[in-house]
């Protein structure tokens, strides 16, 4: 949740709010460790701390002569104006001891409830952890802001959920039901012009139509990436229907295999549509060519006429293969550009990023033991690894195990420390302090500090003044306990950069992605070809057929690849589905071209069938639309194209080779 | 003799409003607008042509629960427009604040005792240096006026305060400046920061 400073009147308020709202919350989560509390356990046991000086440098710092060097420095320093931001708090750490954050970029503060607060002040992050809904958690803290801190306007709430899909809601559902009318109304007038008979077009989309309900029980549902897919199946039933395209059940089967290669790849979602395509695509094939000529005879509407075109002539095989190797050639450079990113960002996590951080590339680590002190203890390790990244990979770290150290860990460090006589060295201290003018009194905590025998252990963190903190950062399971620790992952991170294992968020998934994106892109593809090539072979038990219709494909895909790559789509979550529709479509389309054309069939209308689906989508204002709608319409044409020119040619080269073979 | 009257009147009456009309721009553009009359007043006499180079003596107090007596030290302070500035105490025991661009350093003036670098970026530091520098340079009022809450306090000194919220407040609770009457020129800097330490800085001999 969000809460931004916007009027004068409400200034005087901001302040006290700024720290006394997060708890007043339902669900109320810190976001860090208040400062406060933190900066007590730090200065408390700085000795055993992550980032804590070694021991022989310990030693060195502590030498007289270097603590007489320290304390007339900072006696020194103590004249400049600015002394105050210029280091640390001295009182606490005047050897400074305590790690730095250099490197640190300076971002949001922490307010003292645990949530962050915007460089300029007039932005304040929390977060809560409520099954309550957007609109009433809104309505509460109105009423929360007015009623606790008299403030009726002057600050804007803004509720940001955390849902599954960042698209999702009522919003993209009624743009999903747009997008599906105004192809389905493409699709009709298409159909007519092309049949010159409007019932028959109505028919066929009619019983498509209501064919319709099933396929998205299958796919569970419509968002805002399943919705192309919707109608990217309409077309393909469409084409598939007697009077468009025709085909018998092996194009049927060709068509619904399109998507089967996605259930190799780690995207539940497509996982998910690869089922649902090919169950729906048969029981939609079903549909137009059982229901709908028994609508059509029911309704008294006449049978389209049948139109008997020509495909134009093939082109020579020299061109044939020479135009089909410079496409898988351009295609296999292609994929090198391809990104493997999958974070979709909408304009409220860009504000976000802006003043805090993208929430999609925060990240989670859990440290899982039977109890309280054992997870703790298990993230004092993982904090260690987190620590070992730097701020370069991990800007933001919100880690417990960072605050407290193992009891084998502090042993062993107690060990190093024993040799150094620090009850001596802060003797020396004191009297250096009283020499230079400076109260010793004053640095009480710090000296305090150097006593050995406090140590961070997860008992005293879990009893100390972080102990709420704690506790909220640990989850109590049926099978144990879990620390959390909480992470920012930066932005253009090398793809050779290792993360810790147990590191779990979309921003680690799509590092991963980015690792393998090429394999992954290069598996799908080469196992569409595959399954076109066999489930031709079947039909036709012909080689030569099942290997130009693999090829086509292929070919189809590498360059409706290229023009999207061309135009600035380069997600491969998000061209993967439609990348496979047009290879398995065009597959089809060559597996036919070498018999006569059949008497019910239209070329021409089944691309235009296929084109009109994929204007619509790029007429949409949704990139990743837009991106689905031009690999369709580009591979539609393109496939055509090679189908009806090139696949001959090849077939007829292939053949001659088999025979000479 | 009518005709001519009315002419007269209205050529005088045109000037005056046309001046008036860019005084007032001009006061919205300096961000001046919307101030109480007493800090404008204020900032009037302040404001001076941008540019150019400070030299003033300075005589820093620091009172301070950390030391026994207060810390007093002198020296001379070398501002150059518009974002480099040189505080040199004059003892050998003091220290060297230096501001240049957006970096800070505060390094003792003996080079044999332990040398700090460049002070960590946090709001605070942003805030103050950037007043300061701002402050000095006497040009720039929309800088003086980000971020902060401007007032006259009893004794006619001009009081800065990070606006509410804002995470400076976490180390400085507020900068008081008294100006010169006659050159506008600061006179004296008084710090008062959240640890309860004071700071006043009182500058002298000023040369710009």
């Amino acid at each position: 949740m969000r809460l931004t400073l916007r009027a004068a009147d409400a200034e005087a308020a901001w302040s006290q709010l700024v720290d006394q709202l997060g708890p007043r919350l339902p669900g109320h989560r810190p976001l860090a460790a208040p400062p406060t509390e933190a900066s007590a356990w730090l200065d408390a046991n700085l000795l055993y701390l992550h980032g804590a000086p070694t021991a022989a440098a310990l030693a060195q710092r502590l030498e007289p002569a270097a603590l007489r060097a320290t304390v007339a420095g900072l006696r020194a320093r103590l004249a400049s104006p600015l002394f105050a931001v210029g280091e640390a708090d001295p009182r606490h750490d005047p050897l400074g001891l305590r790690p730095g954050g250099a490197g640190r970029e300076a971002g949001p503060v922490v307010t003292a409830s645990g949530d962050l607060l915007s460089a300029d002040g007039r932005t304040l992050l929390l977060y809560l952890r409520t099954e309550m809904p957007a609109v009433r958690l809104h309505a509460w803290i109105s009423a929360q802001l007015a009623a606790r801190f008299g403030v009726d306007s002057g600050i804007d709430v803004i509720v940001l959920p955390i849902t599954p899909t960042t698209h999702g809601g009522a919003q993209s559902k009624k743009a999903a039901v747009d997008l599906l009318a105004a192809g389905l109304a493409a699709l009709t007038l298409v159909l007519a012009l092309g049949l010159r008979r409007v019932r028959a077009a109505a028919a066929i989309v009619i019983a498509i139509g209501v064919g319709l309900p099933l396929v998205l029980l299958f796919a569970g549902g419509v968002d805002s990436l399943g919705a192309p897919l919707l109608l990217a199946i309409v077309a393909a039933a469409v084409i598939l229907a007697v009077p468009v395209g025709g085909g018998g059940l092996a194009s049927a089967l060709r068509g619904s295999a399109a998507l089967l290669p996605l259930l190799l790849l780690p995207y539940p979602a497509w996982q998910r549509w690869a089922l649902a395509w090919a169950l729906g695509l048969l029981a939609l094939v079903l549909a137009a060519r059982r229901v709908a000529p028994a609508l059509l005879r029911l309704c008294a509407g006449r049978e389209p006429a049948p139109r008997l075109r020509e495909p134009g002539p093939p082109w020579p095989r020299a061109a044939a293969l020479a135009v089909c190797s410079a496409l898988l050639a351009g295609g296999t450079w292609s994929i090198g550009h391809v990104s493997g990113d999958i974070l979709l960002e909408d304009a409220a996590d860009l504000a976000l990023a802006e003043e805090f951080f993208a929430p999609g590339r925060l990240a989670e680590l859990r440290s899982e033991g039977r109890d309280d002190i054992e997870a703790l203890t298990a993230a004092a390790t993982d904090a260690g690894v987190l620590e070992a990244l730097g701020p370069a990979v991990l800007p933001w770290v919100d880690a417990p195990g960072a605050l407290v150290r193992g009891e084998a860990a502090c042993a062993a460090r107690h060990a190093e420390l024993a040799p150094l006589d620090l009850a001596g060295r802060v003797e020396l201290l004191r009297d250096l302090l009283a020499g230079q003018g400076l109260r010793a009194d004053a640095f009480s905590e710090a000296l305090r500090a150097l006593d050995p025998e406090r140590q961070p252990t997860p008992e005293a963190a879990l009893g100390g003044p972080l102990a709420a903190w704690f506790a909220a950062a640990l989850e109590h399971g049926e099978h144990g306990v879990a620390a959390i620790s909480r992470v920012q992952l930066a932005t253009g991170l090398a793809e050779e950069q290792a993360l810790p294992a147990g590191l779990r968020g979309p921003a680690v998934f799509a590092h991963e992605e980015q690792r393998s994106r090429r394999a992954r892109l290069g598996v799908a593809l080469a196992v569409g070809a595959w399954l076109s090539a066999f489930l031709t072979w079947l039909a036709t038990r012909r080689l030569a057929t099942a290997i130009t219709a693999a090829l086509i494909g292929l070919a189809t895909q590498a360059g409706a690849l290229m023009v999207a790559l061309a135009a600035g789509f380069t997600t491969l979550a998000l061209l993967l589905p439609p990348l496979l529709i047009v290879g398995a479509m065009a597959a089809d389309a060559a597996a036919r071209a070498d018999r006569p054309v059949p008497a019910d069939s239209r070329p021409g209308l089944a691309l235009a069938c296929a084109l009109a689906p994929a204007l619509v989508l790029l007429a949409s204002n949704e990139p990743a639309w837009r991106g689905c709608g031009l690999v369709l319409g580009c591979g539609a044409v393109l496939g055509a194209t090679l189908a009806a020119r090139a696949a001959p040619g090849l077939v007829a080269l292939l053949r001659r080779g088999e025979e000479g073979g | 003799m009518r005709r001519a009257g009315w002419c007269l009147a209205f050529v005088t009456c045109l000037p005056g409003h046309v001046l008036g009309s860019m005084s007032e721009a001009a006061a919205v553009a300096d961000g001046l607008a919307e101030l109480p009359r007493a800090v404008q007043r204020r900032l009037e006499l302040w404001q001076k042509p941008a540019g150019g180079q400070l030299r003033a003596r300075y005589r820093l107090t620091r009172q301070s629960s950390l030391l026994y007596e207060p810390l007093v030290v002198q020296g001379e302070l070398v501002f150059t427009a518009p974002s480099r500035l040189e505080l040199r105490d004059d003892e050998a025991s003091g220290a060297i604040t230096t501001i240049a661009g957006d970096a800070l350093t505060i390094a003792a003036r003996d080079p044999q005792l332990a040398r700090a670098g460049p002070a960590p970026d946090s709001p605070a530091r942003r805030w103050l240096q950037g007043h300061l520098l701002a402050l000095l340079g006497a040009d720039d009022v929309v800088a003086l006026r980000h971020a902060t809450r401007l007032r006259i306090v009893r004794g006619g000194a001009l009081e800065l305060c990070p606006t509410p919220g804002h995470p400076a407040r976490q180390v400085i609770r507020e900068l008081r400046l008294s100006l010169d009457p006659a050159s506008g020129e600061v006179t004296e800097l008084v710090l008062v920061e959240a640890s309860g330490d004071v700071v006043t800085l009182t500058l002298s001999e000023h040369r710009r």
